[in-house]
C-alpha cells in the first residue's frame, strides 16, 4: 500500500487526544442544584488519580475513527503486482512514427522532426522499449522493439541517431491512417502485457492530404495512448500543378490542374516548360509561360503552354508559391502507335456484305494510335507495304498462291493475323496456310440462327467481358458459319464455340506468329457480329493483342505499383531506366514499385531503351500530397484517437520523472478510490460511538440522581 | 384607627422567638403568620397623605381656587390674611408585598426553601397589616408578574393574599426588573412596597427600577432572603452545579471555588446595600435561619423611623 499524501498520516497523532480525554475525564458524583452560578467559576479538570482509562470500547471507537480519518486523507492506494513489476523491470513502450512523405521536404521540417525525435529519445529510460517507424504511403521499420531490447542500453540512442541521419524525406504521399493503425498493432502485439504503458508518438506535419480518415472507427486498445507532435512551416503558400490525362486524338496540348492551399498568401502563379538546356536546372522558358490566378483553397484547370517540338521528356514548372517540393510536373508524351493493318482479299461484295466495309470504323485512330488499313488485292503481286511495318494481317478471301506463300512466311517470321472463313472452300485453305494435312470443311447446317455457347473469358481479349454486366453474348446471332475440325489443327485453342460445339473463334500458333480464325464473317449475311455492341471492343482487343500494344494509364504517381505485364514485352525481364539514370530490371509478372518522381523509361532490353519504341512514363507526386494545410487535432479526437496532452519530451530530469510517477500514482489512486471506503468506515465508527455514548449517558443520568437538597 | 406608638423605642426581639425550622413545620400559612404576629397591635403607622382629620399640621397661604371651606376665618380676622388650614390625614397604610417567586428562590439547604421563607414573611406582614386595618396587596412574580392583588382593606382580602401565596408555583427566571416596573405603573396611589427577593441579579437595572418606586413617593422596604448555604458556601464534594434559572451546568470544586465565591457574593451584597442606601430604602438581609419575628421587628422599626422623619 502506498499513499498519495503521506503527510496527512501525521494527523493520526491526534489519536492521543481521545486517550488523554479518557484519562482526564472526571466523573462528578452528582449534580448540585444551586440558585445562581453568577458568582461561581468552573474549576479546571484534573487528571483522575486513578490513572485508568475508562470505557475502553468508546476509546477504541474514537481512536479508530481518528486513525481512519487520517488514513483517508492520506489517500492510500494499492500497487498491484503487475504494476510493481512494470515499475521495476519492463518500463514503458513507445513507437515513434516519423513522417517521410514528400511534404516533409518543405523548409526545414525534416530537421525539426529529427530534433523532436532526439528530444523524445532524451526522455527514454533504460527500462523503456522504443521502436521507430517511418511512414509515407507505406510504413517501414527503422528499429523494432525487439532490436531495441537486444541492443546495449548505452548504444541504443547513438545507433538510432545514426540511422536517423541516413533518412531523408521521400517523394511519396502520406498514409497516416494506415501507419498509425499498423504502429498500434505493433504496440499491442505482445500478449499478456496489457498493463504496460504503451504510447504511440507521431511526428509529422499532419497535412490535410495525409489519408487520416481511415482512423475513423478504429477500435483503439485501452492501454495505448497517442501523442501527436506537429512540425510547422512558416511559409504557408503552396500551389501545385497536376497533369490531367489528355484523351483527345487531335489536340496535343497538355492540361494541368493548378490547386492552391487554403492558407495561401499568394494567388498569382506562372506555369512554363523547364528549359532543359539552361544552365540553371529548373529555369522555365519564360517567353511562353502561362500565368494563372488561383484564390486560396481553389483550383483551376489551364492549358500548359505549347510544348517544344523536341521529343525529350518534359517538365512543367509552377512558380510563384513558397513551397517548391511539388512544383515540377513531369509530362511524358508518348508517340502514338502506328498500326498498319493489311487486308487480303478482293471482295465481290460491297457495303455491309463486305468485311472491309466495317474495318475502318472498327479501328479508329486515337490519341495513342493511328490506324491505317491497306488492301492487298489479288491482282497485285506484292503487298502494298513492307512486312516489318505491318501490325496485323486479315485474310478475308481466298488467297492466291503468291499471297499464300507470303502469308506463310509472314507467320513463320512472327507475324500476327486473322483468318476469316467466308466459305467452306476458302476455309479449307486454312490447312494449307498452316501447312497441315487438309481436312474437309463444310458449311454448317443452321436452321434459323446459331448462338455462341461458350466463351473463354480467360483469354486477354475476352477477359474485359468477364463481368456479369458485359458477359451476355446471347444477342449475338450467326446465320451461317463453317465447321472446322479443331482436332486436326495442332495446338489450336478454341476461344468461342457455337451451340453445336463447333468452334466459332480459334487461336492457332503458326511459327513464331499467331493466327486467329473466325469460322463466320462479320458481314451482315453471315452474322450480327458487326452490329453487336461488343464487336468494336472485341476487334480492338484483337488488334492490340495481336499487334502487341496495350493501352496503359498515362499518369502514374510515386508509390504506385506498376504492372509490367501490361507492356507485353517479349522477354520475361523488363529493363527500366529510373529518373536518376539508374538501370533496373524487373520480372514482367511482378509489380514494379515507383518510388521517385520523374520519367521512367521501359523496354525489353537495355539497348532498346534508346529506341523510339521504348515506353516513357511520367511519375508525379500524388495530388493529395500537395494539400499541405495542417489538419485540426480536434478532427482526430473526434475520430476517436486517444490523444494525450502530457508529452514525453517534458520528462527530462529527475524532477519530471518524479512528477510523472506522482501523476501515475494519482491516476491509480483515483481509479481505486480507497479513501471513500475508509471514510465510510470512519463515519460508521463515529455513528457507533455516538449511539454508544448516548446510551452510556442515559444510563449514568439514571443511576446518579441529582443531589437536590 | 391605628393606635399611636410614636416615640416608643422597641427593644431587639428576645431570643425566645420561634425557630424558623419549627415554624415551617406548620402547614397553614395563615397559622404561621398568626403565630408570628401575635402580640403586635394595630394602628402603629401614620399615613403619608395629608387628609382632613382632627390633627392640624400646617397653614398655607390661600391662592385663588382653593376651597373656601378650609379658610381659617379666625386667623383672617386676626391678621387680615387668607390662610388655608391643613390637617394630618391619618388614613390606613396601603402596602403592596412584592414577592419573588423565581426558580432561584426554590433553593434551600435547611429543609425549606427561600421561597417558603419569603412566603411566610409575606403572610406574616399581610396578617400583621390586616390586623392593623391597613390595606394589603400582593404582587407575585417570576420571569414576569404572575399575580397582582391590589391593596385593599376588606373582608376576605387577607384570605386572597394567603391563598395566592400558598398556591404559587415555581417560575423560571427572575424578572424582578420588569416586576418592579409594572408595580410602579399599576399602583398609582402612594403607599408602601415591601420587596422580598434574593436579589441575585444585575444591580444597575435594579437600581433604576427601585428608583422608579421611590420617585413615586412610595416607601420601600427590601428584604433580601438568602440561604445560609449561599452565604457560606459550605459544600464539600466537587459536583456539577446546576443553575436552576438558566439550566447551565458548571463543574465546580467547592474547595477551590469557595473563597472566590464568598468574595464575589459579599461584594454583591455590599453593592445592593449601598444602592438601597442611596435610594433611601431600608434593606434587611435575612438568612433563612433567622426567626421571622426579627423581620417583623425590622419592619416595625423601619416604620417608626419613617414616622419620626415625617413628623416635624
Amino acid at each position: 500500500m502506498a499513499f498519495l499524501t503521506p503527510l496527512y498520516l501525521l494527523a493520526g497523532l491526534a489519536v492521543g487526544l481521545p486517550i488523554f480525554f479518557h484519562l482526564i475525564r472526571q466523573t462528578p458524583k452528582g449534580r448540585q442544584v444551586f440558585s445562581s452560578l453568577m458568582f461561581l467559576e468552573p474549576s479546571p479538570p484534573k487528571v483522575t488519580q486513578r490513572s485508568r482509562v475508562e470505557d475502553w470500547l468508546l476509546l477504541i471507537l474514537r481512536a479508530l475513527a481518528v486513525c481512519l480519518l487520517a488514513l483517508a486523507f492520506a489517500r492510500p492506494f494499492m500497487r498491484s503486482q503487475a504494476e510493481a513489476a512494470f515499475e521495476k523491470d519492463d518500463g514503458r513502450r513507445f513507437v515513434i512514427l516519423l513522417d517521410t512523405s514528400a511534404s516533409m521536404q518543405r523548409e526545414n521540417l525534416w530537421e525539426m522532426a529529427r530534433d523532436e525525435v532526439d528530444q523524445i529519445l532524451e526522455g527514454i529510460e533504460p527500462a523503456d522499449a522504443v521502436s521507430v517507424l517511418i511512414f509515407n504511403e507505406k510504413t517501414s521499420s527503422v528499429i523494432s522493439l525487439a532490436e531495441w531490447s537486444s541492443l546495449e542500453s548505452s548504444s541504443r540512442e547513438s545507433f538510432l541517431r545514426e540511422k536517423l541521419k541516413e533518412l531523408r524525406p521521400t517523394d511519396s504521399g502520406t498514409n497516416l491512417g494506415a501507419a498509425m493503425i499498423s504502429a498500434t498493432d505493433l504496440l499491442v502485439e505482445q500478449e499478456g502485457r496489457q498493463n504496460l504503458e504503451s504510447k504511440l508518438i507521431v511526428v509529422s506535419d499532419f497535412q490535410t492530404g495525409s489519408q487520416w480518415e481511415q482512423l475513423n472507427g478504429f477500435p483503439w486498445p485501452e492501454n495505448v495512448q497517442v501523442e501527436l507532435i506537429s512540425v510547422k512551416v512558416n511559409e504557408t503558400t503552396n500551389a501545385a500543378a497536376q497533369l490531367i490525362v489528355n484523351q483527345s486524338a487531335t489536340d496535343n496540348s497538355v492540361r494541368v490542374r493548378v490547386s492552391n492551399t487554403s492558407l495561401s498568401e499568394q494567388e498569382q502563379f506562372e506555369i512554363g516548360w523547364v528549359d532543359e538546356f539552361s544552365a540553371e536546372e529548373t529555369q522555365i522558358q519564360t517567353e511562353n509561360a502561362v500565368s494563372v490566378y488561383v484564390p486560396p483553397g481553389q483550383s483551376r484547370v489551364v492549358h500548359a503552354p505549347t510544348p517544344p517540338q523536341e521529343r525529350t521528356p518534359q517538365r512543367l514548372k509552377l512558380t510563384g508559391d513558397q513551397q517548391t517540393f511539388d512544383n515540377i510536373c513531369y509530362v511524358a508524351r508518348r508517340s502514338p502507335w502506328e498500326a498498319k493493318v493489311l487486308f487480303i482479299g478482293e471482295e465481290a461484295e460491297t457495303g455491309p456484305e463486305s468485311l472491309l466495309f466495317f474495318l475502318e470504323p472498327v479501328f479508329p485512330s486515337t490519341a495513342t494510335r493511328t490506324v491505317e488499313i491497306f488492301d492487298w488485292r489479288t491482282s497485285e503481286n506484292e503487298p502494298p507495304l513492307e512486312g516489318a511495318t505491318i501490325s496485323l494481317v486479315i485474310v478475308g478471301e481466298e488467297l492466291t498462291e503468291q499471297q499464300l506463300v507470303w502469308c506463310r512466311e509472314w507467320f513463320k517470321s512472327g507475324g500476327q493475323g486473322v483468318f476469316v472463313a467466308r466459305t467452306a472452300e476458302q476455309a479449307s485453305q486454312l490447312y494449307s496456310l498452316l501447312e497441315i494435312a487438309p481436312q474437309p470443311v463444310r458449311e454448317a447446317d443452321v436452321p434459323d440462327y446459331e448462338m455462341l455457347a461458350s466463351v473463354d473469358f480467360t483469354h486477354p481479349v475476352f477477359a474485359p467481358f468477364d463481368d456479369p454486366r458485359f458477359a451476355d453474348f446471347s444477342k449475338l446471332r450467326f446465320w451461317k458459319h463453317r465447321v472446322i475440325d479443331v482436332d486436326a489443327i495442332p495446338e489450336a485453342k478454341v476461344l468461342a464455340s457455337f451451340e453445336g460445339n463447333s468452334p466459332a473463334i480459334l487461336e492457332v500458333p503458326v511459327g513464331k506468329g499467331r493466327l486467329v480464325v473466325f469460322s463466320s464473317g462479320w458481314n451482315r449475311s453471315d452474322s450480327d457480329l458487326a452490329v453487336w455492341s461488343k464487336f468494336v471492343p472485341m476487334m480492338n482487343g484483337f488488334l492490340e493483342y495481336l499487334g502487341k500494344q496495350r493501352e496503359f494509364d498515362p499518369v502514374n504517381y510515386v508509390g504506385d505499383e506498376l504492372d509490367l505485364a501490361q507492356f507485353q514485352f517479349e522477354s520475361e525481364i523488363a529493363t527500366i531506366r529510373m529518373p536518376d539514370g539508374e538501370i533496373a530490371t524487373g520480372n514482367v509478372n511482378e509489380k514494379f514499385h515507383l518510388n521517385a518522381k520523374g520519367i521512367y523509361t521501359l523496354a525489353a532490353t537495355e539497348e532498346a531503351l534508346a529506341n523510339e519504341n521504348a515506353i516513357h512514363l511520367a511519375v508525379n507526386l500524388p495530388p493529395a500530397e500537395s494539400k499541405t494545410d495542417p489538419i485540426s487535432f480536434d478532427l482526430l479526437k473526434a475520430a476517436g484517437v486517444p490523444i494525450q496532452t502530457q508529452s514525453i519530451r517534458n520528462i527530462e530530469d529527475a524532477q519530471n520523472v518524479g512528477d510523472q510517477r506522482q501523476l501515475m500514482n494519482r491516476e491509480l489512486e483515483s481509479q481505486q478510490k480507497l479513501w471513500k471506503w475508509i471514510l465510510l468506515l470512519a463515519i460508521f465508527f463515529l455513528l457507533s460511538e455516538t449511539i454508544l455514548a448516548g446510551l452510556r449517558q442515559r444510563r449514568t443520568s439514571r443511576s446518579v440522581p441529582a443531589t437536590e437538597s | 384607627m391605628a393606635a399611636s406608638t410614636t416615640g416608643q423605642t422597641l427593644a431587639y426581639p428576645p431570643a425566645s422567638y420561634i425557630d424558623p425550622q419549627s415554624l415551617m413545620q406548620i402547614q397553614s400559612l395563615e397559622l404561621r403568620a398568626k403565630s408570628v404576629v401575635e402580640g403586635f397591635f394595630t394602628g402603629q403607622h401614620r399615613s403619608p397623605y395629608h387628609g382632613f382629620s382632627v390633627e392640624f399640621t400646617e397653614y398655607r397661604q390661600y391662592s385663588p381656587g382653593d376651597d373656601l371651606r378650609y379658610l381659617d376665618w379666625k386667623l383672617f380676622a386676626r391678621s387680615d390674611r387668607y390662610y388655608i388650614k391643613r390637617f394630618e390625614d391619618e388614613t390606613n397604610l396601603r402596602c403592596h408585598l412584592i414577592i419573588d417567586n423565581s426558580r432561584s428562590m426554590s433553593f434551600g439547604s435547611l429543609g425549606y426553601t427561600k421561597e417558603d421563607y419569603a412566603k411566610t414573611l409575606a403572610a406574616t406582614l399581610a396578617y400583621f397589616l390586616t390586623s392593623q386595618r391597613d390595606a394589603v396587596g400582593l404582587l407575585r412574580f417570576s420571569e414576569h408578574v404572575d399575580e397582582f392583588i391590589p391593596a385593599r382593606y376588606r373582608v376576605g382580602q387577607l384570605r386572597r393574599v394567603l391563598v395566592s401565596l400558598e398556591h404559587a408555583t415555581d417560575g423560571v427566571s427572575s424578572g424582578i426588573v420588569s416586576a418592579l416596573e409594572e408595580a410602579a405603573e399599576r399602583v398609582r396611589k402612594r403607599g408602601m412596597f415591601v420587596v422580598v427577593s434574593d436579589f441575585l441579579t444585575d444591580i444597575e437595572e435594579l437600581h433604576s427600577r427601585l428608583g422608579y418606586l421611590r420617585s413615586g413617593g412610595n416607601e420601600v422596604v427590601v428584604f433580601q432572603v438568602l440561604d445560609p448555604a449561599e452565604i457560606n458556601f459550605e459544600f464539600e464534594e466537587a459536583a456539577l452545579f446546576y443553575d436552576s434559572e438558566t439550566g447551565r451546568e458548571v463543574y465546580v470544586d467547592p474547595k477551590h471555588a469557595r473563597e472566590n465565591y464568598k468574595k464575589k457574593l459579599n461584594e454583591h451584597l455590599k453593592n445592593v446595600a449601598a444602592m438601597c442606601d442611596s435610594l433611601g430604602i431600608h434593606i434587611a438581609l435575612l438568612s433563612t435561619d433567622t426567626p421571622l419575628e426579627n423581620a417583623l421587628f425590622d419592619f416595625l422599626q423601619t416604620r417608626s423611623k419613617v414616622k419620626q422623619t415625617q413628623r416635624r
